[in-house]
C-alpha cells in the first residue's frame, strides 16, 4: 500500500484500460478509487469505459471510483506555458487532497506526459517525489500511466513498479504483451505475457518462445 | 462408421473429466465424431462446450449441427479461421469469439479462458477441430508448448479436453508430439 507504480507502452497499448480496470477490480473488492486524467474529460472518459461483463456498472454511480480531471488540481496558473515550481506543488496537493475527500486506496494518474512536458525538469522531479510521498502518507497505491516508450524516463527512476505494455511481432502478426521490469520489494516474473482485453477483464498468458 | 459413437461415449465416460483425448479419425467420420461428441455427450450430459474451429468456419459447422437438428444452445466456439477467409462479419453472435490467424497461439487459450470466465458455473467439453490444421500453420515445437498450455488449461477448469486429429494427416512429428501431450489416443476405426 502507498507505492508508485509506472505504467508504460505507446498508443492502443491498453493502458487507460489498465488503469480503469485496476480501479474497478479495487472498488469491487470495497476500495476506493481515484481516476485523474489530463487528457479527456470525465464525461467522455465514461464513454471510453470497455464493456465489463464482470463489474457492477454502479461503482461509478456510488461513488467507488471517481473520476477527475486535472485542471481541477492546482490554479491552472501558467509562466509562458510553464508549470511552476509553486503550480506544481498545488496541483500535488490538490491531488492530495482529493484522495483524503474520496478515501481512496487506488489513484490513477492518466497521463503523465501532458503535465510534466509543462514542467522543467527539476520540476517535474519535484511534483513525481511529492506525489510519491504523498501516495506513502495516505497509504494509496497510485499507477502513473506514461504515453511511448521510455526506459529511462523520471516516471520510472523514481517509481516502485515499472509495468511495460506494448507490442511484439511474431511472423508478421501483433500481439498484445505487458511486462513487469520492476516491483519493488515483490518477487515478480520476468516473462514477456501475451494480453488480451474482453468483457470479462484484461486476461493474460506466457508468450510462447517455441524453445 | 455406426460405432465410432459408441466408442467416444465410452472412453470419455470411462475417463471422465480433465483427461485430454486424442481422437485419431478419418475424414468420412468427421460429422458422425462431432454428432457423437456434441449432442450425444455434451447436451445429455448438460455441458457447455468450447469449439476451437481450425478447419472449418464456426458458421459453416453450426449451420451443419442444425440442419442435423443438434441443439447448440450450449455451443461457443473459438473460431480462428474466418478471418483467414473473409467470413468474419460483425455480428451479435455472442456463441463466437474470433482469433484473427491460426498462427496466435496465445489468443487461442485467452478465448479459451474468456469463455470459461463467461461460462462461470457451467462444466465444458473443449474440442480442438484439428491439431492437424494447427500444425499446417505452426512449426511444431511451437504447436507442442502451446498443447501443454491449453490442455493444462483446459484440465485445471475440470473440462474435458478433446483433440481431433485427422488419421490421413498425421506426419511422425505430429504423432510424437500428440503422444506427449494427450494422456490417451484412441484411433476410431
Amino acid at each position: 500500500m502507498g507505492g508508485m507504480i509506472s505504467i508504460s507502452g505507446p498508443c492502443g497499448s491498453g493502458k487507460t484500460n489498465f488503469g480503469l480496470e485496476y480501479l474497478i477490480r479495487g472498488a469491487m473488492g470495497g476500495q476506493k478509487g481515484l481516476f485523474i486524467s489530463t487528457v479527456h474529460s470525465p464525461g467522455k472518459l465514461m464513454t471510453y469505459l470497455p464493456k465489463l461483463d464482470y463489474a457492477d456498472g454502479k461503482l461509478f454511480e456510488k461513488g467507488m471510483v471517481v473520476l477527475k480531471h486535472i485542471d481541477e488540481m492546482g490554479s491552472g496558473e501558467r509562466d509562458d506555458g510553464k508549470i511552476t515550481k509553486s503550480e506544481a506543488f498545488a496541483m500535488v496537493a490538490d491531488i492530495d487532497e482529493a484522495i483524503k475527500e474520496q478515501k481512496a486506496a487506488r489513484m490513477v494518474l492518466d497521463a503523465t506526459n501532458p503535465i510534466l512536458v509543462e514542467m522543467e525538469d527539476w520540476v517535474a522531479r519535484s511534483f513525481l517525489l511529492s506525489l510519491s510521498k504523498v501516495l506513502f502518507d495516505s497509504k494509496c497505491t497510485g499507477l502513473l500511466i506514461t504515453e511511448g516508450d521510455v526506459p529511462d524516463c523520471q516516471e520510472h527512476t523514481m517509481s516502485d513498479g515499472i509495468i511495460k505494455l506494448g507490442t511484439a511481432v511474431r511472423r508478421g502478426d501483433n500481439y498484445r504483451v505487458l511486462e513487469v521490469l520492476k516491483m519493488s520489494g515483490a518477487g515478480h516474473s520476468r516473462a514477456k505475457y501475451v494480453m488480451d482485453m474482453t468483457p470479462e477483464g484484461l486476461l493474460l498468458t506466457p508468450m510462447l518462445r517455441g524453445f | 462408421m455406426e460405432e465410432a459413437a459408441p466408442q467416444i461415449l465410452s472412453k470419455l465416460n470411462e475417463l471422465g473429466p480433465s483427461v485430454s483425448i486424442d481422437f485419431n479419425i478419418s475424414v468420412e467420420a468427421y460429422f458422425d465424431t462431432l454428432t457423437a461428441l456434441i449432442d450425444r455427450f455434451c447436451n445429455k450430459k448438460k455441458l457447455s462446450c468450447i469449439y476451437i474451429s481450425v478447419t472449418v468456419p464456426s458458421s459453416t459447422i453450426n449451420s451443419a449441427l442444425q440442419s442435423l437438428e443438434i441443439d447448440t444452445a450450449r455451443l461457443r466456439f473459438v473460431d480462428c479461421i474466418s478471418f483467414a477467409t473473409m467470413e468474419c462479419s460483425a455480428t451479435d453472435d455472442t456463441h463466437t469469439v474470433y482469433v484473427e490467424s491460426p498462427t496466435m497461439l496465445e489468443y487461442i487459450v485467452l478465448k479459451m479462458e474468456y469463455l470459461f470466465r463467461k461460462g462461470k458455473g457451467e462444466q465444458f467439453m473443449v474440442i480442438l477441430d484439428s491439431v492437424n490444421s494447427l500444425a499446417a500453420h505452426n512449426e511444431v515445437r511451437m504447436l507442442y508448448e502451446f498443447m501443454q498450455v491449453l490442455m493444462a488449461s483446459a484440465k485445471s477448469r475440470g473440462a474435458y479436453p478433446v483433440i481431433l486429429s485427422m488419421e490421413d494427416q498425421m506426419k511422425p512429428e505430429l504423432q510424437e508430439m500428440l503422444q506427449l501431450v494427450s494422456d490417451q489416443i484412441v484411433t476410431l476405426k
